[in-house]
């Protein structure tokens, strides 16, 4: 199992362009990966469910993924959140 | 099963499935599939995701490379939560064996309501729900648009009766809903005098407003029951819950039924002995039967825009004597009083008619008929050829200045002289009136008086075009006052006016249908009323509980006032002192 804590700095938080990039790159991994913010958690190949978390500027969210490319995963999800998704 | 309470403000009890109108565009029925048609379910999923997906991708290809690289984006974007929804939308499919529209419907609303949820109490929780909500939405209506193909089914033109679900009905949207597949009404917000209130309550249509939350909490097809006096509303109900409310249904039909007849024969007479006749507003001739059992007189305002409306806009001559005759047909000799056609170019996609940026004072009603004499000249054709058969007369809406009224006059001559020709029997004379709802026309009643048979008073749009205010638009709705003094002062006007020239006149808008208005109509000299069917046996017990005295003391106190909450505040007082048990 790979876990790392990002935080959302897009102003307009994780909205569905972010979503669309996070699941994409999600999908790319066999390994499990989810999303998890206050207790509530989504499935990180799915971008609806993503949206359903209403992550906003400011929030902590731990990407945890279980398999066998697990590090990799994260370590690609959490580099989308450093660059900002592209944006600003 | 779920129970929830709000106010009762149309009684009634109403069964049926729950059409959620701000979100969906189409109806959704809750359809249950066999085990061996799941696999076909799922396919027909798949297929219209994939045509959903396309339909995307085109609308990206469509546009210009610059407006590409920004809004393209957004629009992939889209696609990516259209597939990623499906494995959610198939596992409903199979775990329940719903149809697929339905399936959609709940799980689109499953996280809306995730959404809402979240942003209770948090401000840039509830920012971020309502930039991405839209998106879901948009999603269950592109999803279901391919789903349902051709086979779908408009809000405004509905096959099989449902109750409907809303935040908010705006007086914009009952007019568009067709009325008479409306079984309940249900809205998140108002009170027991909102206008979808006195709107459903008018129409007889049970209605409960103020049920928080009720917009996420119900889905497109989940089978709604809805109490309009108690106030209950219960989802999906279970099997004994459904029984009794349908056993309850009944009876209340039952009653209602009795006292309408109680009253059918009972004659609207003041206690001083002054009769009042009260006519109905029907918008097909199917009202008519109803209309009768609920004592009228006859019909004082038929609407004829269904008629435009069920045929794309360009009914046939044919067309329309049809329904003219069948209406004679149920009226025998009572007064039919056909309105002639009053669409706005906001809803007429006629061709060769430019769309207006303020439809309300642009070509509406007779300024239309003007422009398209052709389409004019068939309904009055129509009015003619079906007048020797029974008590038919008709009135224009919207009428502005005499020059008009002069106009119309020479072209129904010129159709009379046609008829004629073509050798069809014509009335000799087919009394003409005109509707008083522009405040132009209102003020100069006494000038338009010797050129019509009679007026009506259109007292919605004589408000709107008075106060300067659009119903529709929730930031000024509340500026749209009856009680107005200027409202009264145009009242007192124009039935002063049309008494002096000995022209009947009565008033035929949503001010005549809310009995708290009727002594005040009746004090200021009204002797004449058209209102929706299920109001009359209301309407004729205010009139038997008051002298024309009573009235006129009313009504020169309503005059009185500065203000138009004070004289509403009194009128309603007023109206409760004189019908205690029903107000």
């Amino acid at each position: 199992m790979a876990e790392k804590t990002v935080t959302v700095v897009n102003t307009l938080g994780l909205h569905v362009r972010p979503v669309a990039m996070l699941a994409g790159t999600a999908a790319r991994f066999s390994s499990s990966i989810s999303i998890l913010k206050d207790g509530q958690t989504a499935n990180a190949k799915s971008s609806v469910d993503l949206l359903t978390l209403a992550a906003v500027v400011g929030s902590a969210l731990t990407i945890r993924a279980h398999g066998a490319d697990a590090d990799a995963a994260v370590d690609a999800l959490a580099h989308l959140f450093e660059d900002k998704f592209g944006e600003e | 099963m779920e129970i929830r309470r709000g106010i009762g403000v149309s009684g009634g009890y109403a069964i049926g499935e729950a059409l959620v109108i701000d979100r969906e565009e189409y109806k959704i029925s809750r359809r249950s599939i066999a085990p061996e048609e799941l696999d076909a379910e799922i396919r027909r999923l798949e297929k219209a995701a994939e045509a959903a997906e396309t339909e995307i991708r085109a609308q990206v290809r469509g546009m210009p490379r610059r407006v590409r690289e920004v809004a393209g984006a957004i629009l992939e974007a889209q696609v990516r939560p259209l597939q990623d929804v499906q494995a959610e939308i198939r596992e409903d499919v199979r775990k329940n064996l719903w149809g697929a529209e339905y399936a959609i419907s709940r799980t689109i609303n499953k996280k809306v309501k995730t959404l809402e949820d979240a942003g209770q109490g948090n401000a840039a929780t509830a920012a971020y729900a309502s930039r991405i909500i839209p998106t879901l939405v948009e999603i269950e209506k592109v999803l279901i648009r391919h789903l349902l193909g051709a086979k779908r089914e408009n809000v405004s033109n509905l096959s099989t009766p449902v109750i409907i679900v809303a935040h908010d009905l705006s007086p914009g949207q009952t007019v568009t809903l067709d009325r008479i597949k409306v079984l309940g009404i249900l809205t998140e917000v108002g009170g027991p005098t909102s206008h979808t209130a006195i709107v459903a309550k008018s129409l007889g249509i049970p209605a409960v407003v103020g049920v928080e939350g009720i917009g996420s909490d119900i889905s497109g097809g989940d089978t709604v029951i809805l109490d309009g006096s108690g106030g209950t509303v219960i989802t999906n109900p279970d099997a004994g819950t459904m029984k009794r409310y349908q056993a309850m249904e009944r009876n209340f039909a039952l009653l209602e039924k009795q006292r309408a007849k109680e009253l059918q024969h009972v004659p609207a007479v003041t206690k001083d002995g002054t009769n009042i006749e009260i006519f109905a507003n029907i918008e097909t001739p199917d009202e008519i039967p109803t209309a009768l059992e609920h004592g009228a007189e006859g019909v004082g305002l038929y609407r004829t825009e269904f008629l435009y409306l069920t045929h794309g806009f360009n009914p046939s001559e044919q067309d329309h004597v049809d329904a003219y005759q069948r209406a004679v047909g149920l009226l025998g000799k009572r007064r039919l009083v056909i309105r002639t056609m009053d669409l706005g170019a906001d809803k007429v996609p006629v061709e060769g008619l430019p769309v207006e940026e303020n439809p309300f004072l642009g070509t509406r009603a007779i300024r239309l008929c003007f422009e398209k004499p052709d389409v004019f000249r068939i309904q009055l054709r129509a009015i003619l050829r079906v007048a020797p058969m029974g008590n038919i007369e008709f009135m224009l809406p919207m009428i502005t200045s005499l020059s008009e009224i002069l106009q119309v006059k020479e072209i129904v001559e010129d159709v009379r002289r046609e008829l004629q020709h073509e050798g069809v029997t014509v009335s000799e004379k087919v009394p003409m009136g005109i509707m008083l709802e522009v405040p132009a026309a209102a003020l100069i009643t006494d000038i338009l008086a010797p050129h019509v048979d009679f007026f009506s008073v259109g007292t919605n749009d004589l408000i709107a075009y008075s106060v300067a205010v659009d119903r529709r638009n929730e930031r000024v709705a509340p500026l749209y006052q009856p009680g107005h003094p200027a409202i009264l002062r145009l009242l007192k006007h124009i039935i002063e006016a049309a008494a002096r020239h000995n022209k009947p006149i009565s008033v035929c808008g949503e001010m005549s249908s809310d009995i708290i208005y009727t002594p005040l109509l009746l004090g200021l000299g009204l002797r004449r009323f058209s209102v929706a069917p299920p109001v009359i046996p209301d309407l004729k017990k205010m009139v038997c509980s008051l002298s024309l005295d009573d009235a006129r003391a009313v009504s020169e106190r309503a005059l009185s006032f500065d203000d138009a909450r004070t004289t509403v505040n009194f009128l309603r007082e007023r109206a409760r002192q004189l019908m205690p048990d029903t107000l």
